[in-house]
């Protein structure tokens, strides 16, 4: 069964332009969403795919139809709309439009709060209550509002990020860095952040243009061309960013593209030396984090996978930094939100102390990791599937938040139904490859694991 | 009920409860799909609702892929000598023409500023039945282009229209209420152009209308109180869209848009080049008549409305045509209503007749009454036929029903743009057409009901 074109659930609206996001859909979300939020000043921000100008189009009517006031920030990073959401007072909420990792052709709404923060999933089906039922606040003919600008969201969020830094330490390095912005919304204020860091930047695919020269998912496999720039010592570190540059990926020295959760372990241990608290990440990430937690000597606690979700969990436990292992650092210093800027601040920073994130890496304590998906019939026997692996498995520690993450002292699995697809998504960790073969043995005799 | 009208001539609704954006959205995107290939021209008047449509209509429109020029704040009329300059295949005009500020809509039109017959706006109405548009892919989308000043070439084409010189040797003092609409965005130029003073009534393009945006006699209450004070030489007040245009005379004396028709009836056939044809719509009064026999031309009767008006005009080689709303195609200008044109028109007739009262003394004397009722849609057309049954008379299918008496005539039709019935009556008294008119709207509201 191929992955849905459309999908309306609590993350927003995302779908395929020409197919299946039309301006009516569009317009009617934007409707719910200023229903929901407004009346008042709703920001909106962009990637810099194509249909942007479309879409935002459609999603100002839609705002204004409610009586809600759009301001344009124009093509900007997600966690540049959110962290000026956040600051400025006078708005009600803010959307992104940006499918995030997602290839060209598509594109999505990001709802944030007031607070410039994910709707949370209860806030989600509220909202979701509103679009169905269809019942939208309409604003009489003489008070519809105007539409305005915003010019100041790239240099606000490019000052939060630099203050927390140690500017003239980094400018003094000399560093040498190579970035691949996939044509994305980074392009627009990665350059001008390596310049004010004073270091020589090399970019790859920095061109504005929504033509995505790789697939804008910052995988491993989609970052050969930033490796060889590494590997060629043209720069020290290679950073790579998706369409909307909230996730970061890190090639180090040596020309390496780091796992996700090695580069989260590496960049909360920045986060945790200069300020010791608790630490939040998700259900699926990598039990390396439990160890840099207890090197600080801090609590870690986790939540249901999801950028809201931790998010939420954050602000429950008052945590000084958080994330996910796909590639966002949390740093609430700034804003509760993944940002790539941060990440690349604060590694940029490690260097010039005279650090190596290859070695910081290697030095970690042996980890053995499998993902895998689970292809189902239809999404409907999730359900079932995960019922019975939670009686299977009584044996183990049960989390039962998000799915079933199962704990024993030689490793974890977790397995969770996708939003996007009709999929459960297994995750194995394990000390060594003997007993992550042992575990998947147990999941293989519950569910149909292709071999 | 919902207030909202769609017709074969586009939508009008009011913003709060009738006009749904949904269907603003669909209406344009069948309308991109049934044009010819290439942009499309959007101009709109001053209401504050007006850049909401233009956001759901540029949206439509790229999403259709189709390139969008956007003119800005516009008169329906400039837009269409625009449109007629620049040879493109579509024209939208945004605005609410003569209804208030609650209310706002799009009038279609076809090639270069055409305007669309009514079988071909019902061809548009049918692809929207059929709701399944074209959708471009997000390489094919219109861009939005944003379009310098376009009123100067129109400026300069209405002094080659009229002859300039001997207004401008008159140095006459021009008193206009443009209401606030589309028209403040041409009118000081135009004037300045003409070699006219003016004494400007609400010519700023705010879009805040100090009265309905129809000049109705009792709209230019302000023209005629101010017009002595000021020693203006005439007034004119326009509709929002600037279609309408409507007479003042030096003493105050408001001849109301219903009268224009015949000010223009007479000063054009006045040439003895002119075609001895002219168009009248069926509610037009018995001056017409009158005027008629004077200069020895044709009348021929039509429906009511820009549409009917137009192709009667086209199909007969007529060299003017128009109806009671104060709308008037004069062919030697350009095929549109075009209240700015006519307006220079009328003062080309006042340099060469001796003045504005001189002009509207030498009209005969008509007792006219306009009555609307409102009714629903489900009704309208049963209205209609109790009308028809209960006629006493010359009876006449006529866009509705003409009935002629011996002593005057009553006409009752179903709005192309509100869901209303219109009524206009004439007869040899004010307390007979008065009388006259109460009878008609009986017959109506035993139908419609009195909601």
């Amino acid at each position: 069964m191929h992955s849905l074109r459309l999908k309306i659930s609590v993350s927003g609206v995302r779908g395929i332009v020409g197919e299946t996001l039309t301006p009516q859909l569009l317009i009617r979300f934007a409707q719910a969403y200023g229903t929901y939020v407004g009346p008042g000043k709703v920001l909106i921000g962009r990637d810099t795919r194509t249909s942007g100008p479309m879409v935002s189009q459609a999603v100002c009517a839609g705002l204004l139809a409610v009586g809600c006031q759009p301001i344009e920030a124009g093509i900007a990073p997600t966690p540049t709309i959110q962290y000026r959401c956040a600051t400025r007072t006078d708005t009600c909420g803010a959307i992104v439009i940006t499918a995030s990792h997602n290839p060209e052709e598509w594109n999505a709404l990001k709802l944030l709060t007031g607070e410039g923060l994910f709707l949370s999933r209860l806030q989600s089906n509220e909202l979701l209550g509103i679009y169905h039922q269809g019942a939208f606040r309409r604003a009489h003919g003489a008070q519809i509002p105007k539409l305005s600008q915003d010019t100041g969201a790239l240099s606000a969020h490019l000052r939060a990020v630099l203050s927390q830094v140690d500017l003239p330490l980094i400018k003094g390095a000399d560093l040498t860095v190579a970035a691949d912005c996939v044509n994305g919304a980074g392009a627009v204020i990665t350059p001008r952040f390596f310049e004010e860091l004073g270091c020589k930047a090399s970019i790859l695919h920095g061109e504005p243009s929504g033509r995505f020269a790789r697939p804008p998912e910052p995988l491993p496999k989609n970052l050969t061309a930033l490796r060889e720039l590494v590997k060629g010592g043209a720069a020290t570190v290679g950073f790579a960013q998706d369409a909307d540059a909230d996730r970061l990926a890190v090639v180090d020295e040596g020309g390496r593209a780091i796992d996700g959760d090695l580069m989260l372990a590496l960049l909360i241990d920045r986060v945790l030396r200069r300020t010791p608290g608790p630490v939040v990440v998700n259900l699926s990430t990598s039990n390396l984090i439990d160890h840099v937690a207890a090197t600080h000597k801090v609590p870690l606690y986790r939540s249901p996978v999801g950028e809201a979700n931790v998010v939420e969990e954050m602000l429950a436990q008052g945590a000084v930094v958080g994330g996910e292992g796909s590639g966002g650092l949390i740093y609430p210093a700034i804003h509760h939100c993944r940002d790539s800027l941060i990440g690349m601040a604060l590694l940029l920073e490690y260097l010039a102390q005279g650090g190596n994130i290859a070695n910081w890496v290697d030095a970690l304590p042996a980890r053995v990791r499998r993902s895998e998906k689970i292809p189902l019939s239809s999404t409907s026997v999730a359900r079932s599937l995960l019922f019975t692996l939670r009686h299977e498995l009584k044996d183990a520690a049960l989390d039962l938040r998000d799915g079933v993450k199962a704990t024993w002292p030689e490793g974890w699995l977790h397995v969770r139904a996708s939003n996007t697809e009709p999929v459960l998504r297994l995750i194995l960790e394990a000390e060594d490859q003997t007993a992550l073969d042992g575990l998947r043995q147990r999941v293989e005799e519950i569910l149909p694991l292709t071999p | 009920m919902r207030q909202v009208k769609i017709s074969p001539q586009g939508i009008r609704g009011r913003v709060e409860d009738g006009l749904e954006l949904d269907q603003v959205i669909d209406l344009v995107c069948a309308y991109a799909c049934w044009i010819d290939k290439g942009p499309v021209l959007v101009v709109r008047d001053t209401r504050p609702s007006s850049k909401m449509l233009l956001c759901a209509v540029n949206a439509a429109l790229s999403a259709s892929g189709r390139e969008v020029l956007d003119a800005g704040i516009c008169p329906t009329p400039v837009g269409q000598f625009e449109a007629a300059r620049r040879g493109t295949p579509g024209l939208i005009s945004i605005t609410g023409a003569h209804n208030d500020v609650s209310w706002n809509g799009l009038k279609l039109f076809g090639a270069r500023g055409q305007v669309l017959t009514s079988a071909e706006g019902r061809e548009i109405l049918d692809l929207w039945h059929q709701d399944e548009y074209h959708r471009a892919s997000h390489l094919e989308l219109g861009e939005m282009r944003v379009l310098p000043e376009v009123i100067q070439s129109y400026i300069q084409q209405v002094t080659r229209w009229v002859d300039r010189d001997a207004i401008a040797a008159a140095k006459l003092r021009v008193v206009v209420d443009a209401c606030n609409g589309a028209a403040s965005v041409v009118i000081r130029e135009l004037c300045l152009t003409l070699g006219v003073e003016l004494i400007p009534i609400s010519c700023e393009p705010t879009g805040e209308f100090p009265h309905p945006p129809d000049p109705t006699r009792r709209n230019l209450a302000a023209i005629s109180s101010i017009i002595g004070p000021v020693s203006g030489a005439v007034g004119f007040g326009l509709s929002s869209d600037g279609e309408r245009v409507a007479l003042v005379t030096e003493l105050g004396h408001p001849v109301g848009r219903e009268g224009t028709f015949a000010l223009l009836a007479e000063h054009l056939l006045g040439d003895p080049l002119a075609a001895r044809k002219i168009v009248a719509g069926a509610t037009l009064d018995s001056r017409v008549n009158h005027l008629a026999d004077k200069f020895g031309a044709e009348i021929i009767r039509c429906g009511v409305g820009v549409q009917e008006v137009m192709s009667t005009l086209q199909l007969e080689g007529a060299s003017l045509g128009g109806d009671n709303s104060g709308g008037v195609v004069v062919r030697k200008t350009h095929l549109a209503y075009d209240g700015l044109a006519n307006l220079a028109l009328l003062l080309e007739a006042m340099v060469q007749r001796g003045g504005a009262q001189a002009l509207y003394e030498a009209l005969p004397l008509a007792h006219v009454r306009l009555f609307t009722v409102p009714c629903p849609i489900n009704r309208a057309f049963s209205a209609m036929a109790q009308v028809r049954r209960q006629a006493k008379g010359r009876v006449r299918d006529l866009d509705g029903v003409r009935v002629d008496l011996d002593d005057g005539w009553y006409h009752a039709r179903v709005s192309n743009t509100e869901p209303v019935i219109r009524i206009a009556c004439e007869a040899g008294s004010a307390e007979a057409v008065a009388e006259l008119g109460a009878m008609v709207r009986n017959q109506v509201q035993a139908v419609s009901g009195k909601y």
